[in-house]
Parts: structure tokens; C-alpha cells; sequence
């Protein structure tokens, strides 16, 4: 589970699942927005420091 | 080792370089404790854009020549643009003896080679290499949004798609590792544990290959993304939190909807002076919504609402009465951090206390907050909804609340079902 999505891992054989990926992207995201917005504290905070 | 470039399926404004697995520097390290100077046991290789020139230009020291001790190194990465042979990536670097348990090491000396001139750049080049992570950062959002339209029903996902995925995996590592080391660098203590992760993170993302055309995909390649996506943000969740106060700071976070008067101390004047309410929030049952009679609660005029919903602050200012329905939305994830959002005129922000434990709402991570007027009973109200959008789907979205419809804008996302998670009825005198 990442940002909430369930993100299964696969196996030989197993069929390739456009939703999948779709969900891949969708936690990715999440987590890139996340730091994103982290990355904003800390420049606040460094600024904060000077 | 494994170079990742960037390629044109990512925006324009995204910086192209390569992505090294290593420091290619030549880097001395010691141990704090005995020391001891690291050892150089590691290739690095750099791929270089504009010449194409691969070869190894550094070693990275892993392991400490007094005690033996493994050195954790944080990779980093750099490139050549092409144009002029100037790195534009920065080098992060930090070392910590697992041996002795000594205390974080940094890189002592930093001397880097342009792949493409030979030039010799200083530390002072790579530190001002990447002068808006951020917004690269978003870059990268909006290929995986690309990536997310192209990979419908129906549709072949191609060896691009997952290039995209390990690439801005890799980028959001590096835009991290870039704060943690400006943090590091103001002396900010950071947690051994910090940066074994970062480590352990660049790792499981370096296994991975890339695809080309042609290639065969295999579940290792899906896993490891997966595996590596994890870690990052397993990592996201041991960050410090950096949170500037500020005035609706002073009130602390609660499950309660408080109103709270920001308006500049020039324009109080012109308002009567906001009490405090309390309202106890009115969560939607699961199956549906419960339409709430307005409570008789009289507040003088506002010009900014906070709403405190699970713990997440919603400031909204410049509330002007009468007007239509408004909408912001946190666009993604978890709102948390300070998130300042404009949206049709308004500002919100969103801060965050407790939306990094999961509490902040029901595997819906998108919210927005409708505000309109009503008369109802002779007395006009402000009702205030704050609307819980499925994860991932920002796509124009409507919910109906007393027989007005809410929408939300249309953010070029997906479709997806959102549901009443807070209101709040606000008597205006």
C-alpha cells in the first residue's frame, strides 16, 4: 500500500494490467507531491534559519 | 551501474541529465571516531549527455580503512548538459560508519570532471545546479499524469511508460536527498537511520533496468518499481517536518471547526470581532449523507474560515458573503504541509498535523472545501462543505448537498466519487 493504493506485484504469466500501472502512477504521484510539499517546509525553514 | 537519462517524454523544462549511481567525484572520508580513511571500492560511472561518453570518473568509498567499517554513502548523481559541459545536477554526500556507530562524516573534499570538457568543477558549481527542484518536481508529475491518460482500457503500455515511473522515482529521490543535504548543511541533525534509507532506497531503484523497445517485460521490472516506490516513501515518513508558525498555529489542531479572524489588523475595523465557535463535526454515515439543519450559531462576518478537518487546517480567506459556490481542492495526496492553494480567487492552506499517520481521511486523499450562501428561516448562513474526493480522481466532480450542487473543478485528472465529510453552517449578522 503506497498513498493508498494497493499495488500488486506480479508474477511469470501473470497478464499485464493497464489498471495497474494506472495505480503505480497514481501512488507515485502521491508520494512525489508529498516530498514536493515537504521540500516546501524545508525551504521555509531554511529560510527561517538565515 | 546504471545511467537514467531523462528523455523527451518528459516536459521540455525538465532539466536532461544523467543519473549516476555513485559520487563521481573523488572523495576522501574518514571516520569520526578512529579517524580512518575511507576506502575507495566502488566504480562510479557517469554517462554523459552531450559527448555520450561513458567511463568511470570517480570511486566512492564504502568501507573505513581504520575500523572496516562500511561506510553508508548517500548516491548522488550528475551529468553534463550538453551545452558548455555544465553539471547540472547536484552531488549529495554524506557518510556514515555502520562499523563504528560514529557519527554522520561528511565529504571532506569534492572535486568533480565534466565529462564532456574535463574541466574540473567545484562544489560550488553542483550546489546551484538544480534552482528549482520543485518545480521539476511538478514536471515529472505531469509525465506520470501523460503516463496515467496514456495506459487506458484497452490500451499497450509501452517500455516508456515504466521509463517515466523509474525515472521520477529517481528524481524524487534526488530533489529529497538535495533538501537533506541543504538541511545537513545548516547543521540540521538528521538521523542515521535517514540516511540509510535514502541509501537503501537508491539502491532497490538502481536494480531496475531500463526498457527499450522490444524488450520483454518482466514482473522484476513492475516490482522493483514497486519495491523502490515503497522505500521512497517509507523514507518520505521518516523525514524531520518543518512547519513555520504562524497565526493559525496558535490554535491548536482539533477535531472541531473553529473561525478564526486573520484579516489584516488595518481591516479589523471594519468588522466586528470574530468569536470562536465549536462545531462538532458532521461526518457522513457511510451510506450517504445526512442532511443537517443549520445550528444557531451567530457569528459576526468573517473574511477567513478555518476548518480544522481530521486534523487538517483549511484556511480560507477573503470569504465574500453572497457569493457562488467556491472550490479549492488539495489536488493529490494528503494535503500536509503548509499547501498553499488558489483556486477562482481564493486562497487556501492546508496544514497538516496528523495527515502523515493515515488519519486524515478515508482512503480519500483528496479534499475541497464548497462555500456558499444560504437564507434559510429569515437568517442568512455561510454553509461550508468540505468534500472527500477519491484518491487519484480530480476530474470535475459534483455532490449534492440541501439540493445544491457542489463541483469541483475540473483539474484534468479522473473521474472519480466523493462524498460530504465535514459541514459547517455559519450564522451571518
Amino acid at each position: 500500500m503506497v498513498c493508498g493504493y494497493e499495488l500488486r506485484y506480479v508474477e511469470v504469466g501473470d497478464p499485464v494490467d493497464p489498471e495497474d500501472h494506472r495505480k503505480l502512477c497514481s501512488a507515485l504521484k502521491c508520494v512525489l507531491l508529498n516530498v514536493a510539499r515537504w521540500g516546501e517546509g524545508v525551504v521555509d525553514f531554511l529560510k527561517w534559519l538565515e | 551501474m546504471v545511467g537514467v537519462s531523462f528523455t523527451s517524454a518528459l516536459p521540455a523544462n525538465v532539466p536532461k541529465y544523467s543519473y549516476t549511481v555513485g559520487i563521481p567525484a573523488v572523495i576522501t572520508a574518514g571516520d569520526s571516531a578512529s579517524g580512518g580513511d575511507a576506502v575507495l571500492d566502488r566504480a562510479i560511472q557517469i554517462y554523459d549527455l552531450g559527448t555520450g561518453a561513458e567511463e568511470p570518473l570517480a570511486r566512492l568509498p564504502t568501507q573505513d580503512s581504520g575500523t572496516g567499517g562500511e561506510l553508508y554513502a548517500l548516491t548522488a548523481r550528475a551529468g553534463d548538459s550538453g551545452a558548455g559541459g555544465e553539471v547540472v545536477a547536484y552531488a549529495s554526500r554524506a557518510f556514515y560508519d555502520k562499523g563504528t556507530g560514529g557519527d554522520y562524516v561528511g565529504a571532506k573534499t569534492m572535486v568533480q570532471l565534466d565529462a564532456g570538457t574535463g574541466a574540473e568543477l567545484t562544489a560550488v558549481h553542483l550546489t546551484a545546479v538544480l534552482p528549482d527542484p520543485l518545480r521539476a518536481l511538478s514536471s515529472c508529475v505531469e509525465a506520470i499524469d501523460r503516463v496515467y491518460g496514456e495506459v487506458g482500457s484497452g490500451n499497450y503500455i509501452r517500455p516508456e511508460h515504466f521509463n517515466v515511473v523509474h525515472t521520477c522515482i529517481l528524481y524524487g529521490l534526488s530533489t529529497l536527498s538535495y533538501y537533506l543535504e541543504r538541511l545537513a548543511a545548516r547543521g540540521v541533525i538528521l538521523g542515521a537511520d535517514t540516511f540509510e534509507k535514502l541509501s537503501r532506497c537508491w539502491s532497490t531503484a538502481s536494480e531496475w533496468r531500463k526498457l527499450y523497445a522490444g524488450d520483454i517485460l518482466m514482473p522484476e521490472h513492475r516490482n522493483t518499481l514497486i519495491d523502490a516506490l515503497k522505500c521512497f516513501e517509507e523514507l518520505y515518513y521518516m523525514l524531520p517536518r518543518y512547519r513555520l508558525m504562524t497565526a493559525q498555529d496558535s490554535f491548536g489542531a482539533e477535531d472541531y471547526c473553529t473561525i478564526v479572524d486573520t484579516s489584516p489588523v488595518a481591516d479589523r475595523t471594519t468588522y466586528v470581532s470574530t468569536p470562536i465557535e465549536y462545531f462538532t463535526n458532521q461526518l457522513s454515515p457511510p451510506g450517504g449523507y445526512v442532511q443537517t439543519p443549520p445550528p444557531p450559531y451567530t457569528v459576526a462576518r468573517v473574511d477567513s474560515l478555518r476548518v480544522v478537518y481530521y486534523g487538517i487546517d483549511i484556511v480560507v480567506y477573503n470569504v465574500t458573503l453572497g457569493h457562488r459556490i467556491r472550490w479549492v481542492d488539495s489536488y493529490g495526496g494528503k494535503p500536509c504541509a503548509s499547501a498553499k492553494l488558489f483556486w477562482d480567487g481564493w486562497m487556501v492552506s492546508l496544514f497538516e498535523d496528523r495527515c502523515f499517520t493515515g488519519q486524515a481521511d478515508w482512503d480519500y486523499d483528496d479534499i475541497g472545501v464548497g462555500i456558499r450562501m444560504e437564507t434559510l428561516d429569515g437568517g442568512r448562513y455561510l454553509h461550508v462543505v468540505v468534500l472527500d474526493i477519491e484518491h487519484g480522481h480530480t476530474l470535475r466532480g459534483c455532490v449534492t448537498v440541501l439540493g445544491v450542487e457542489y463541483c469541483s473543478p475540473n483539474l484534468g485528472g479522473y473521474s472519480g466519487p466523493m462524498r460530504v465529510a465535514y459541514e459547517a453552517w455559519i450564522r451571518v449578522e
